[in-house]
């Protein structure tokens, strides 16, 4: 796996010139690259070309013992029952063999391509997971789905019998123009000149299909992704009335789609039905153009015969492979969509590398960090600053000011463009990234669960986290009655986004799981925005007690959630205005203070 | 409403397209049995033109030739158009079939919503509805062409053999058909376990590109992973359960079938050795089996296609059956107005369905026109709940909310949802521009008007930084805007709106105190006489509120009343003033 360059710049989109190159590179190789995966399966795949083999052996031997029966025996007079009686049971035990045979193959067959299906699914789903942040705001969950489910099924038909079919059909064209060519030369060089023709139509056939399957494959992409979102947002859609514009979409998208699937039609017209009509005409203009030597007697009827059978029989699977080729450039044009995602390897994040990490002491610095989602869009602007260990910490400023940009920074979601940010002393860069993540616990301001129950959303998969400590969590974040209240408590069922929960409820969750994974640094992106006054005093009260031994930064609108932090600072269009404890900032009457008068005065509207 | 319905539905209309298509597939096919029948005639043509004796001149076979080219021609023709026909009838049902069950969905309430994950939905309308086309495509046409093949063979074998011999040769069938109905039975259940395994993969994929970003923060990748590797696992077994029956037809068929023509062999020989059975009779009837047996081979594709079909129809049906559970089934269409605006709730009792506990209990209050009603309580304590009875997303309990002095039950839902604007705690946006986000696909609403609800919102300014100004793209594809801008592009869609009733479910919480007051302030002015329901945890909203309603943590009353009244009298109300105090004095210190 190449490695992730330290200093990549965490701009979302891959650099136009690199994503040129790759399709180049791509279409030379996605057939080769699909059929490599046959290469860890030696052994099954060996086995399944043995059975097709034996299974293609048996099908001659069949009328091999009814000519025996018939040339050698009655039509001769012969007339040996003993000897046809015999035929009969080695034909009965051939059959027998041919079926076992058959099934054998299938079954070894399917598993060969459930092998390689169920590897390319998991890599590309593992592919997909160590992607960054970037990567994600650059692709919809919709077009990631489609190539985790539609796309690598697209290849169940093309690993499981379109090549073994493929090499069937060609070991049979191959050996009919062996037969002709033995029978008559002249005859067979004749029939040969077919194929310029077939190639021409097959080239072109190529070209058009491919063409329609990227489209009609980027049509289902954006059909899933267009449910996936309407599907989400249905609430808001029928709060708003809004269900005929909506469906009027949808239908859009679904109408191209059709649109597409009847040029694919249209187009298949161009592969087996031209290839079948192909063939009958050759025969017809062959018959024709051959009958006076018959009749001038420089040709046998018999061969005339053999060649239009052949002529059948050439065609045949070229009819087939044209059917196939369908199949083929469907899996192959999935192939590239996948492969497209594999060998994005410019936004992949090595999580592995680097220096592991047990915990730390939590000092953290920024040194002139430059900061841009998108290119010189600038969200942070030369920010530098300094936590020390233990201590609290708080961001505020108004909304899109660039807090919660940094807490994405501080856990290497996006690679910074210049300037370095440092926790105890070392780069980031330099850290294990799954340690460095492990020891920062973010609760952010977009809450999500998972499905499964309340247990497996605070521990997640973290085996090192016992029973004891969710206790321990749920109770310090005042989840506890809310939790009890629950029919199964910690066992209740949560559903897709925890949606049976209130927004409340889920935020206690999230903090909950926060504080289980025992944190060096606790960072709480306006982590109480949807708990009530109450809960969130005893959540404050019981955070204090917690943050003594770490590192603790929040972000926050409300200055009084942050009154008692070490230190502040004030953030404004991605830079750093003001900064210090809270007595020195209203001392010093700037932004800060403005704020908290603001707030103060709404304090005491409450308390009025 | 099932999946079936709607097919049978979509036939009804279209059944000529389909009829004749069929009818082509049938030309076709007699075409191209013609053509082999010309090939032998223009062979034997040629033999007797060789021979002077016959008068046969290679004119003869030209002609035929041409027949066979002109045969050739037609039955390319007809192919394609029966191709066209039903290929592009099967798109269209696909179509219709993935529309309709978008439609429906639609009209779904958050009932089943809760019940049903997104991934399985998604793979719901677009992998089972492939499936159905597949059906009604290559399934049907495969069904029609084995047995239009296989009753023109057996039509010949008649007519040319003796009845005894395509006897024996049916012999197999009876056999092959009960099997073949044993193993369908078997199929479809393993059928059914492969498509939910794939909808199980989507699902779990769905679900965590969703939540990608707490799966890195907490640094679960791996055991993601191990997650996803079971399901594929899953899947991969599945599949191989399936394909372990699936497999069994094709052998089945050829071994039945190899098995009779051995007996054949024997039987048949001994009566060509004992004179009763001609050579050629022999001869011809190798050649029938093989005929027959030709589309038995691709009778396994055909059932598992049919199968696949079956079960996906299965599949939707659980999607076309689940009935809104929403509807205007009570509703009085002459309401078309809910203005002026007046909420009376009596004695309103609430419990979502399939659970035994009262998220609401026994509340009551009025709100008059114009008047504005803050509801607090703790979390979990029924205030949203409150907010989407209000809305009907659920079905509150017979004649406890009425609105404009009409029970709620009665207002069809397009007046009630129509005279309502929403914004929800959790901010959604569509991938679209912020301008199309605000309008919301509501062509009553001008640009201008969006400008202005943006201001009021105090969002503009921030809009107009951005490069793009309102044509930014936002949501899944575009630009991550932070919670608070999300948040006031939400209340600005609400705004532009102009409601009769505004209700505001927490959605001011990322947003900081000083554009919460502005904000406030401005949907006084912009909003004059809008009655308004806001659900806060502030103090400072509710200070604004004509009346304050204080839920328990157990859904039930606390208190209502004005601010003033409440901190007077309620002992619940002063006990959260004395906790903000708490926090705010020590704040101070």
């Amino acid at each position: 796996m190449k490695k992730t360059a330290p200093a990549s710049v965490g701009s979302p989109s891959v650099p136009e010139g690199r994503m040129a190159e790759y399709t180049q590179k791509k279409k030379r190789h996605t057939l080769w690259r699909l059929l490599k995966n046959f290469g860890y399966h030696k052994a099954l795949t060996a086995l399944t070309l043995f059975l097709a083999l034996v299974s293609s052996l048996i099908q001659v031997v069949k009328p091999y013992i009814l000519k025996l029966v018939i040339d050698e025996n009655l039509e001769i007079g012969l007339n040996d029952l003993g000897a046809i009686g015999k035929l009969s049971l080695l034909y009965f035990v051939v059959i027998l063999m041919g079926s076992v045979c058959d099934y054998a193959q299938s079954i070894t067959l399917a598993s060969l391509g459930q092998r390689v299906m169920h590897r390319m699914r998991t890599n590309l789903f593992a592919h997909i997971q160590s992607q960054n942040m970037s990567f994600f705001d650059a692709n919809s969950s919709g077009s990631l789905l489609t190539r985790v489910n539609s796309d690598v099924e697209s290849l169940s038909d093309l690993f499981s019998s379109i090549i073994i079919q493929f090499i069937k059909d060609i070991l049979i064209i191959f050996n009919i123009c062996g037969a002709m060519l033995l029978l008559d030369v002249k005859l067979a060089l004749w029939c040969f000149t077919c194929v310029p023709i077939v190639a021409v139509i097959t080239f072109f056939y190529r070209n058009l299909s491919r063409k329609n399957f990227i489209k009609l494959k980027a049509q289902l992409s954006k059909m899933n992704g267009f449910l996936a979102e309407n599907i989400t947002g249905m609430k808001m859609v029928q709060i708003y009335c809004r269900e005929k514009q909506k469906n009027d979409e949808f239908y859009a998208h679904g109408k191209e789609y059709y649109r597409l699937g009847i040029m694919e039609v249209l187009l298949n017209s161009l592969s087996n039905p031209l290839m079948t009509a192909l063939a009958n005409l050759a025969t017809a203009i062959f018959i024709s153009m051959f009958a006076s030597y018959v009749v001038g007697n420089t040709l046998d009827v018999g061969t005339l015969y053999a060649f239009t059978q052949y002529i059948k029989q050439f065609f045949g699977p070229i009819a087939n492979l044209a059917e196939q080729f369908t199949s083929i450039q469907s899996a192959l044009i999935s192939g590239d969509r996948i492969y497209d995602i594999v060998d994005k390897r410019d936004t992949l994040e090595d999580l592995e590398k680097g220096l592991p990490l047990e915990s730390f002491s939590g000092h953290i610095e920024f040194k002139n960090v430059w900061f841009a989602y998108k290119k010189d869009n600038w969200v942070l602007k030369d920010v530098s600053f300094e936590i020390k260990p233990g201590e609290s910490v708080a961001f505020v400023g108004s909304t899109g000011s660039g807090k919660s940009t940094i807490i994405s920074l501080l856990a290497r979601f996006y690679e910074i463009q210049k300037g370095e940010i440092l926790i105890d002393g070392v780069d980031i860069r330099e850290y294990k990234l799954t340690d460095l993540r492990r020891c920062i616990s973010v609760v952010q301001q977009d809450v999500f669960l998972f499905t499964g129950d309340i247990n497996y959303n605070i521990r997640l998969n973290e085996e090192s986290i016992t029973e004891a400590d969710i206790k321990r969590a749920v109770k310090l974040v005042s989840a506890e009655s809310f939790i009890n209240g629950l029919p199964d408590g910690l066992e209740s069922h949560v559903s897709e986004r925890g949606s049976e929960f209130s927004a409340g409820q889920r935020q206690l969750v999230a903090f909950a799981r926060a504080v289980a994974v025992k944190p060096s640094v606790l960072v709480l992106d306006e982590a109480t925005a949807s708990i009530d006054t109450e809960t969130e005093a005893a959540l404050s009260q019981a955070m204090k007690t917690v943050s003594s031994d770490h590192t603790t930064i929040t972000i926050a609108h409300r200055i009084s959630t942050i009154l008692g932090c070490d230190q502040i600072f004030v953030l404004d269009h991605g830079v750093i205005i003001e900064q210090g404890n809270h007595d020195q900032l209203v001392a010093r009457d700037g932004h800060y203070a403005e704020l908290y008068r603001i707030s103060l005065s709404a304090g005491e509207d409450e308390t009025a | 409403m099932r999946c079936k319905t709607v097919i049978i539905n979509y036939f009804k209309k279209h059944w000529f397209r389909y009829a004749l298509g069929v009818a082509l597939v049938i030309v076709a096919t007699m075409f191209n049995t013609v053509l082999p029948r010309l090939l032998g005639e223009a062979i034997d043509l040629v033999k007797a033109a060789s021979d002077p004796t016959t008068g046969t001149t290679l004119a003869d076979v030209r002609n035929t030739c041409l027949i066979m080219v002109g045969c050739a021609i037609c039955a390319f023709i007809t192919r394609n158009a029966w191709r066209y026909l039903i290929m592009g009838f099967t798109r269209s049902i696909e179509l219709h079939l993935r529309h309709s069950l978008f439609t429906h969905l639609q009209d779904l309430s958050s009932e089943f919503y809760v019940k049903n994950n997104t991934g399985d939905i998604i793979t719901r309308a677009i992998v089972d509805t492939q499936a159905i086309r597949m059906m009604f495509g290559m399934g049907l046409i495969g069904i029609v062409d084995v047995l239009t093949t296989n009753v023109v063979t057996l039509g010949y074998m008649i007519s040319t053999t003796s009845v005894k011999l395509t006897l024996i040769a049916v012999i197999p069938l009876p056999f092959l058909l009960y099997a073949l109905v044993k193993l369908r039975t078997a199929m479809r259940k393993r059928f059914m376990i492969v498509q939910h395994s794939v909808s199980d993969i989507a699902a779990k994929v769905q679900e965590n590109l969703t939540g990608v970003r707490v799966i890195k923060a907490f640094a679960q990748e791996e055991s993601e992973n191990k997650q996803f590797e079971n399901l594929s696992r899953k899947k991969w077994k599945a599949e191989m359960d399936m394909i372990r029956v699936w497999s069994f037809i094709n052998p089945l068929s050829n071994f039945v079938f190899g098995a009779i023509f051995a007996v054949f062999l024997y039987l048949g020989g001994r009566m060509v050795i004992d004179g009763s059975l001609s050579l050629g009779e022999f001869v011809a009837f190798n050649t029938y089996i093989a005929l027959l047996m030709e589309p038995i081979a691709r009778i396994s594709r055909i059932i598992q296609i049919w199968q696949r079909g079956s079960v996906s129809m299965q599949r939707l049906d659980m999607i076309f059956t689940a009935t809104p559970a929403i509807n205007d089934k009570n509703a009085d269409k002459s309401v078309t107005s809910l203005d002026p605006m007046a909420i009376e709730v009596s004695d309103l009792s609430f419990r979502y369905p399939g659970t035994d506990k009262d998220v609401l209990k026994n509340i009551s209050f009025t709100l008059e026109n114009g008047g504005t009603l803050a509801v607090m309580g703790a979390t979990g304590s029924g205030k949203s709940t409150l907010v989407s009875l209000l809305m009907r997303m659920w079905d509150p309990p017979a004649d406890s909310i009425t609105v404009s002095g009409h029970p709620i039950e009665e207002i069809p839902l397009r007046t009630l949802r129509g005279s309502i604007a929403y914004v929800p705690q959790e901010t959604f946006l569509f991938s679209d521009s912020i301008m199309r986000n605000i309008i919301f696909y509501d062509e009553r609403f001008s640009e201008d008007d969006a400008m202005e609800a943006a201001r009021a919102a105090a969002i503009h300014d921030n809009i107009m930084e951005f490069p793009d100004g309102y044509g930014t793209t936002v949501g899944e594809r575009g630009m991550t805007l932070s919670g608070g801008q999300k948040q006031r592009v939400s209340i600005a869609r609400a705004l532009v709106r102009k409601p009769e009733l505004l209700l505001l479910d927490d959605c001011l919480s990322a947003v900081d105190a000083e554009t919460e007051r502005t904000i406030l302030d401005n949907l006084r002015t912009y909003l004059k006489g809008c009655t308004t329901i806001i659900v806060t945890h502030r103090i400072a909203v509710a200070g604004i509120a004509d009346r304050v309603l204080l839920l328990n943590e157990d859904g039930s009353m606390a208190a209502i009343g004005t601010h003033e009244e409440l901190s007077q009298t309620s002992e619940e109300y002063q006990n959260l003033l004395a906790i903000i105090e708490a926090s705010n004095a020590e704040a101070k210190k």
